[in-house]
């Protein structure tokens, strides 16, 4: 019967914990109230839960201090008030607790070695985990890519990393290829900027952006305070409106919710932009994009109007970042293929715009943005965590060889004590002690 | 000596009362959950009725294992006379103490803000 078996875990918790008779008995009733519950219609989940809190009481309560129980008085007692059990683990282990002690240079030496060893795998794992195990946090963070132009003053493919070299793109390279591209289910070109921020004496400049709509859809984003930007925003250009982190607003303006309402900019200072929210926490600006000093803090809406491109007439001007997400039915490999044919569309059409004087064409290419996010970096962090793991295993060897020198100093000390009457596993027990205490 | 019972002893005490030769840790834990619907572990049980055991207030014996649980045996518990007469001791005592008491306990109980 099937049915009658505990689950491994619970199985392993009661085989360290009770002992004999007692727990077969008090294995048997858990199981029956288990089996009875599941006879009674109670959801299975529910049923394990139960007999899974039932074990971990049942063991913790059979070990209770003051909770005098058969083990006492039973025929494993080993006379001489000794009691058995946890009782005479706890007594083992002050004694570890002592006999460390009483070393403490050897002590600390095996502490700080092993301690070394597991902070810093530890500390470069947190990093691996952060940056290159969990994936961006966004929704279907596989669909998002970037694109940018690619210029030919510059490698073209990153030997390293695979990843093209993208520089930002002009107006209107991103409106024409926006235009004709297929893959993509969204785009947002947005275009990091400056911001004077806070009243004169105390102002500061604070890296930004001017962003479209698209990239709060693209990225998610939700206000913390506030509002996020609306239609008319995107009309009124720069004199607007501002949304700004929560890092931010944490750090410059102590989470005041005041905020709300006031000028972003010193007064007099010719720009007038209105903090209308404040970004929610979990907002994660598109740091691909950014170098990691310069992530954007403040959002001001990009201007629609056609005043942008004025300024932008020769082919290297490119202020564009571009962040896209890729319909579901296309890939990075198809979309990266349909943007060199548009780029070769784009150089044919507009070639003073698109091909340099010297005859080469501007290419558009595409990037995975998690690629792009990890970028160089991931290598190098693969080769520290193998470092840091090869450290770990030097000092858990290191600490290995000082516990053997150690025991064989105390030869004296185990025999004094197996000739007084310690058993094999009251010796064994002291020595898992002190070697379990020490990390 | 003759320590006074608590309350949870008091509460297997009277299961044992209530199931006669069938009480054993599972049963015993559904009389207690029955009557007052508190949850109580299989190992709070035991811990009790080795206490009382080692007072001689009940008895145990093993029996034969049981397909239902998996050819695990049962341990069957019976009150013993001893145990009877602390029980009922210690009942006696909380109605002796409580005696008119209660309408002001009640009182008091009623005026606490919960």
């Amino acid at each position: 019967m099937s049915d009658a078996r505990l689950p491994l875990l619970d199985r392993v918790l009661v085989s360290l914990l009770l002992r004999g008779a007692e727990a077969e008995v008090v294995v048997g009733d858990i199981v029956e109230r288990y089996i009875e519950d599941l006879a009674a219609g109670e959801a299975p989940a529910r049923a394990r839960k139960r007999l899974r809190r039932q074990v971990v009481t049942s063991c913790f309560e059979w070990w209770r201090p003051g909770a005098v129980g058969e083990r006492y008085t039973g025929n494993r007692g080993r006379g001489m008030g000794m009691g058995t059990g946890i009782g005479l683990w706890m007594r083992d282990l002050r004694m570890a607790v002592r006999n460390l002690a009483r070393r403490p240079g050897f002590t600390l030496g095996v502490a700080l070695t092993l301690g070394l060893g597991i902070g810093a795998t530890a500390t470069i794992y947190s990093v691996v985990d952060g940056v290159m195990l969990r994936p961006l946090a966004y929704e279907d963070p596989s669909a998002l890519v970037a694109v940018g132009a690619i210029l030919p003053t510059a490698e073209p493919v990153d030997a390293e990393t695979g990843l093209y070299n993208l520089a930002p793109m002009s107006v209107q390279s991103y409106r024409l290829f926006r235009e004709r591209s297929r893959s993509f289910e969204n785009m947002a070109a947005f275009e990091p900027a400056r911001f004077l921020v806070g009243d004169l004496g105390s102002e500061e400049y604070v890296d930004g952006a001017r962003v479209p709509p698209e990239l709060f859809e693209i990225l998610g984003g939700s206000p913390a305070l506030g509002r996020m930007f609306g239609g008319d925003d995107f009309r009124l250009g720069d004199d607007g409106v501002a949304l700004i982190t929560y890092g931010y607003w944490q750090r410059r303006y102590g989470g005041d919710p005041s905020v709300l309402g006031q000028p972003l900019e010193p007064a007099g200072s010719g720009a007038r932009s209105t903090i209308v929210g404040i970004l929610s926490r979990d907002f994660r600006p598109p740091e691909a994009f950014f170098p990691s000093d310069e992530v954007p803090e403040i959002y001001t809406p990009m201007p629609e109007s056609e005043e942008g491109i004025r300024s932008i007439r020769r082919w290297s001007l490119g202020t564009l970042h571009v962040l896209g997400r890729l319909n579901p039915a296309s890939s990075v490999e198809g979309a990266r293929a349909e943007a060199e044919d548009i780029a070769a569309d784009l150089a044919a059409e507009f070639p003073d715009q698109n091909v340099t004087p010297d005859g080469h064409q501007i290419g558009i290419g595409l990037n995975d943005l998690h690629a792009q996010t990890v970028g160089t970096t991931g290598r190098a962090l693969w080769v520290f965590l193998g470092s840091a793991g090869l450290l770990l295993l030097l000092t858990a060897m290191n600490a290995a060889t000082l516990l053997l020198s150690r025991a064989l100093d105390r030869k004296q000390e185990l025999g004094v004590r197996m000739a007084l009457g310690a058993g094999r596993t009251r010796v064994v027990r002291l020595l898992m002690g002190e070697a379990g205490i020490l990390p | 000596m003759d320590r006074a019972l608590g309350e949870f002893e008091q509460l297997i005490l009277f299961a044992l009362v209530e199931l006669e030769e069938k009480a054993y840790g599972a049963s015993i834990g559904r009389a207690i959950e029955r009557r007052t619907g508190r949850q109580v572990s299989a190992g709070a049980i035991y811990t009790a009725l080795a206490r009382l055991a080692a007072r001689e207030l009940v008895t145990a014996e093993v029996g034969s294992p049981t397909p239902e649980r998996g050819g695990r045996r049962r341990k069957y518990y019976r009150l013993e006379p001893a145990g009877a007469a602390a029980l009922s001791r210690s009942v006696d005592l909380m109605h002796t103490m409580s005696k008119g008491l209660l309408p002001k306990l009640a009182g008091i109980a009623g005026d606490e803000p919960q």
